[in-house]
């Protein structure tokens, strides 16, 4: 009995306590070039939102961010994984170029205050689908996409993002804009990643 | 343009009263100032249209199956939208190609609305669109002759002008002409259209859904 209270008031603890504070940092990459000395780290991928529908179709959404930081430059990367699931077997066009941004495209972030952080995507992404069937009989299958998109950051925009939360961002992909509402407890998430490269 | 009118009159109930929404049957997808542009984001829900009676003008389109209404507004821009579900059969698998290409609207295409009153208001699409197209060997009914079915869907978006915008509300729409471009499977590419009759039951509900705007 008393295990189970102390694991309850654990998880209830990890669950309220802002990441910024309780998660140390996590990384991909964090390394220093032993030659030249170039720092190089790449958060984890930190989640926005468990599950977003995309208006008007029958897909739904994942998205994450990390904070990139090579030799002194800091990129914001954002991934989006795009499901859909389909009665039959999806054709090769189906699956190509799902997910386009364009060099350039804009990551709008939407601040507490109702500011907007604009940030352009530093090259082009054509992401294309992968698939699987979800069941023996071949009749249902899985479609998924992964785009990773990488934007640029100045100093301004750091300062921007680190000083509150946000709770809403949208991408101009090339046919459509990805909009992602952040859940309530993620929205400290963009603060715990820019905070991990230093 | 005689003959479109003589079938739709004779598939609809003419009506040339003004149609007024009633707030509170409108029903939205979308209606919220997007934070991000700050314009009004509209979307009514679809709005399903009975059939009078529909005559497809160029084989290459098969049967319409269903066909939906929804009025959108972007900041100043309205505009009306149609879903269109079509089905046709074919003999042979049809390749990536048919199936990619099976239906598209061209940036421009026309769309004619006749009214009760047997004027017509004319839109256009302001970008080109493609249907979304799906096959499958349909074992319960199709397995016998070896036929494919093939379902395409295709939403196509007619931007509204003030002038067009009035015309619509003022009085209810009976009947529908569509452009279309179809690729008929082993016949290449044929362009067409599609007339169709409202039925007296959905009369009045294009100009119900553009009220919603207001």
């Amino acid at each position: 009995m008393k295990k189970t209270c102390l694991i309850s008031i654990a998880i209830l603890l990890l669950a309220t306590v802002p990441p910024a504070q309780a998660a140390k940092c996590k990384y991909e990459i964090n390394s220093v070039d032993k030659f030249t000395k170039v720092k190089t780290q790449k958060t984890k991928w930190a989640s926005l939102d468990p599950w977003s529908v995309i208006i008007g179709s029958d897909s739904y959404l994942v998205a994450a961010i990390s904070a990139d930081l090579n030799a002194g430059s800091k990129t914001l990367g954002l991934q989006l994984i795009r499901q859909q699931s389909s009665s039959y077997r999806p054709r090769d066009y189906e699956l190509r170029d799902v997910i386009v941004v364009p060099e350039g495209a804009r990551l709008l972030i939407l601040m507490a205050d109702d500011t907007i952080v604009e940030l352009p995507a530093l090259h082009e992404v054509r992401a294309s689908a992968g698939y699987a069937a979800s069941n023996g009989q071949q009749t249902e299958f899985e479609i998924k996409t992964v785009a990773e998109i990488n934007f640029a950051l100045d100093e301004s925009d750091v300062e921007a993002l680190m000083k509150q939360e946000a709770k809403r961002i949208r991408v101009e992909a090339e046919d459509h804009n990805y909009d992602v509402f952040i859940a309530e407890a993620l929205r400290d998430n963009f603060q715990w990643a820019l905070g991990c490269i230093q | 343009m005689k003959n479109l009118i003589s079938l739709l009159t004779t598939a609809s109930i003419l009506l040339a009263g003004p149609v007024t929404a009633n707030a509170s049957e409108c029903k939205f997808v979308i209606n919220e100032v997007d934070p991000f542009t700050g314009k009004l984001m509209v979307t009514t829900a679809w709005e399903p249209l009975k059939s009078g009676m529909s005559e497809i003008v160029g084989q290459a389109f098969g049967d319409l199956s269903d066909i939906s209404a929804a009025a959108v507004r972007e900041g100043e821009q309205d505009y009306l939208a149609l879903k269109l579900k079509l089905s046709d059969t074919t003999g042979s698998r049809p390749s990536d190609d048919d199936l990619q290409y099976a239906v598209s609207v061209p940036e421009g295409a026309g769309l004619w609305v006749v009214m009760g009153d047997q004027t017509t208001v004319q839109l256009f699409t302001d970008k080109a669109v493609r249907g979304i197209t799906k096959a499958k060997k349909d074992g319960a009914i199709l397995v016998s002759d070896g036929r494919y079915l093939v379902k395409s869907t295709v939403i196509i978006r007619y931007a509204l002008d003030a002038a067009a915008r009035e015309a619509l509300t003022q009085q209810s729409a009976t009947g529908l002409r569509l452009n279309l471009r179809n690729r008929k499977f082993e016949f290449g590419y044929e362009r067409g259209h599609i007339d169709f009759g409202i039925h007296e039951k959905s009369v009045g509900d294009i100009s119900a859904i553009i009220g919603c705007l207001e």
